[in-house]
């Protein structure tokens, strides 16, 4: 009860309210459940850098349309102005161009090579975890013999035999980060596969692919979603350290790693804005998906 | 004539250790040997024993949740050991299981309604929309808010769970349910709730239940029938009554001297508890496996296994040197007196 400008004692329980909408509806059922269940404060602080950073990359040439290619003779090593915000390169071309470039092949790489390591290791994982026992030994000692090859080497060798352009580092980078991956799956999916649930669902009459599709990936897709935020900085660090030695995205194409190392070729002659645009660029990125995978694995282990 | 759930000479072993590729297995587990018992359409049979005696085991095994080593299982005169898995399918519906933990057994990332459908959609009954129908008039059964099938388990206590776990299980209108200690983790109140309520819904349902527990006043107040189990054999299987009244095994006489007073029923024959650990069945003993805790032992028991054979109508016992029948006439079951209150 409370009490009206009249002064009359009015039930608000009796005021009709709105009929609440689907959105209302997915939002106060499912959805708000998970995003209590997950919010973190670094969650939000890495998914808004991560989500500036697609703006930048992907909504910035709208805003900014210039070519990234594009050569101004007149105009070299110009250092940050009103015409050239992030100044321009020893040819003279836009810096703020080419880092929207660089970043959307960047990201475009670290993310979609995510996808295909992410894609590989549940498989290779699910599959250990599901065989026989023997089959399980044989296929983690590969695995071990995987893990023991040194990455960067081996991504050194395959993007010395491949032509490197950003479909073909995608692959090299999606095929050779899985196998940590599936290491992780495999021995989530061996625990969960004893619970009672996994017992029940067979009792029921379920398969074995019904199981790892329904209840060992729903059991671990918090922990899959962790793991897939980490892989995303770590194949953008590791497309930038093999742009870095020149293995990666070809000049005259930008990527971050691409323009640090184009920088600090030039280091003595102190164009500063030509290393602190990239490589805090490629800071922000990483730090944000750590920072993104830290809030949620925060939740999840309950902190 | 064959009773309708006919299990026979049931024998279960699990290999120890990894026993991969270059290592050798370190030994086995004798967890089940040549169960037999039958059970009829409505009936309760009633499994006790320590842990580690195997009752969760033949719960398992008879729905074939484990796979037995031997021995046959056979409901309403299909034998169900035969059949492949994809052949037993159908079958499963008709054999449904409540788990002990109701923590464990449901998948906390599904929604209440979810985990009670996914039998039927398991099994391929009915439309999306009367699987709905069905588990809200389910929950609505146990006592349960219709609007719990958006909810998620997590919001849910211990017995709100088992009475949704119990919901899932009766969904597909199974006649044998497998109760493996769905009581035990809950505190007392609710366990006579979740009692009476399995009492009321086999009245309802003609359930058949087998009853595993090692609470021996829950089991004499749901079944008809109990078998004692000890190192993966039954030791004693009798009517209730006759086991609380008159129990012929030592093993069954000195568990009766765990159970209060009240429940014992005036001066029925007990033995103290029985001393020390159960052993251990990679290795058991030999002869008779209760020969090393038993009081009433002799050398005869070291030797030679007792096989069951029968004391009187649907008693029978292993034991070289059975209890004599004391004084006391056997009673019915009924409600154990520290169950009647929360009920």
């Amino acid at each position: 009860m409370s009490s009206h400008p009249t002064g009359m004692a009015v039930n608000t329980r009796l005021v009709a309210r709105p009929v609440p909408g689907l959105f209302t509806r997915l939002w106060t059922g499912s959805l708000s459940h998970w995003v209590g269940q997950y919010s973190h404060p670094m969650t939000w602080t890495g998914l808004t850098i991560f989500v500036l950073l697609l703006l930048f990359s992907w909504g910035g040439p709208w805003v900014y349309p210039a070519d990234p290619l594009a050569i101004h003779a007149n105009h070299i090593l110009l250092a940050p102005s009103w015409r050239f915000p992030l100044g321009t390169d020893n040819l003279g071309r836009n810096m703020l161009a080419r880092m929207m470039a660089g970043g959307r092949v960047t990201l475009e790489v670290g993310l979609l090579g995510s996808f295909i390591a992410l894609f590989m290791g549940v498989l290779y994982g699910m599959s250990a975890a599901l065989s026989p026992r023997w089959l399980d030994k044989v296929l983690m000692r590969l695995l071990d013999a995987l893990l023991a090859l040194p990455g960067l080497v081996l991504m050194i060798f395959f993007a010395a035999l491949v032509p490197l352009n950003a479909l073909s580092l995608v692959l090299v980078l999606g095929f050779l980060s899985w196998p940590g991956l599936a290491r992780i799956v495999r021995n989530e999916a061996l625990a969960y596969k004893e619970r009672d649930y996994v017992l029940a669902a067979r009792q029921f009459g379920a398969g074995t692919f019904y199981i790892a599709r329904t209840h060992l990936m729903r059991s671990m897709l918090p922990i899959l979603i962790v793991n897939a935020t980490f892989m995303v900085a770590d194949l953008i660090l590791a497309l930038s350290g093999l742009s870095f030695l020149g293995l990666g995205i070809q000049p005259p194409h930008p990527s971050w790693g691409g323009l640090l190392n184009d920088g600090l070729q030039l280091v003595i002659i102190g164009p500063w804005w030509l290393i602190v645009f990239p490589g805090l660029a490629i800071f922000l990125a990483i730090v944000a998906m750590n920072v993104l995978g830290q809030g949620l694995l925060a939740r999840l282990e309950g902190r | 004539m064959k009773p309708w759930l006919d299990v026979e000479g049931l024998d279960v072993r699990f290999t120890l250790g990894e026993g991969g590729l270059l290592r050798r297995s370190q030994g086995t587990i004798h967890a089940l040997s040549d169960i037999h018992f039958g059970l009829e359409r409505g009936e309760t049979m009633g499994l006790i024993g320590e842990s580690g005696s195997g009752k969760s085991t033949l719960g398992r095994a008879i729905l074939r949740l484990v796979r037995p080593t031997a021995g046959e299982v056979r409901l309403g005169g299909v034998n169900l050991s035969a059949l492949s898995e994809r052949e037993m399918r159908p079958y499963r519906q008709q054999m449904q299981m409540v788990f002990q933990d109701p923590f464990d057994s449901m998948n906390a990332r599904m929604t209440v309604g979810q985990i009670i459908m996914e039998p039927l959609r398991l099994q391929g009954i009915g439309r999306t929309g009367e699987r709905r129908e069905k588990a809200a008039a389910l929950l609505e059964r146990m006592g349960l808010d219709r609007r719990a099938m958006h909810r998620y388990p997590g919001q849910y206590s211990g017995g709100q769970r088992q009475r949704i776990a119990i919901a899932r299980a009766l969904s597909t209108a199974p006649r044998l349910l497998v109760l493996d200690e769905p009581t035990s983790g809950l505190d007392v109140s609710m366990q006579a709730r979740i009692l009476n309520l399995l009492r009321d819904l086999q009245g309802e349902m003609a359930l058949s239940y087998i009853f595993i527990s090692h609470d021996l006043g829950a089991v004499a107040y749901l079944a008809q029938r109990i078998a004692v189990l000890y190192l993966g054999r039954i030791v004693e299987i009798a009517p209730t009554g006759t086991l609380i009244g008159a129990p012929a095994h030592p093993y069954t006489a000195s568990l009766m001297d765990a159970l209060p007073l009240m429940v014992r029923r005036g001066e029925a024959a007990h033995l103290p508890l029985p001393v020390g650990e159960s052993p251990s069945p990679v290795h058991p003993p030999s002869g008779c496996a209760f020969h090393t805790r038993c009081p009433r032992a002799e050398p005869r028991c070291g030797m030679e296994r007792p096989s069951l054979r029968s004391v009187s109508a649907g008693h029978q016992v292993a034991c070289h040197f059975p209890l004599a029948r004391m004084g006391n006439p056997p009673t019915p079951a009924g409600l154990p007196p520290y169950y009647a209150a929360g009920g």
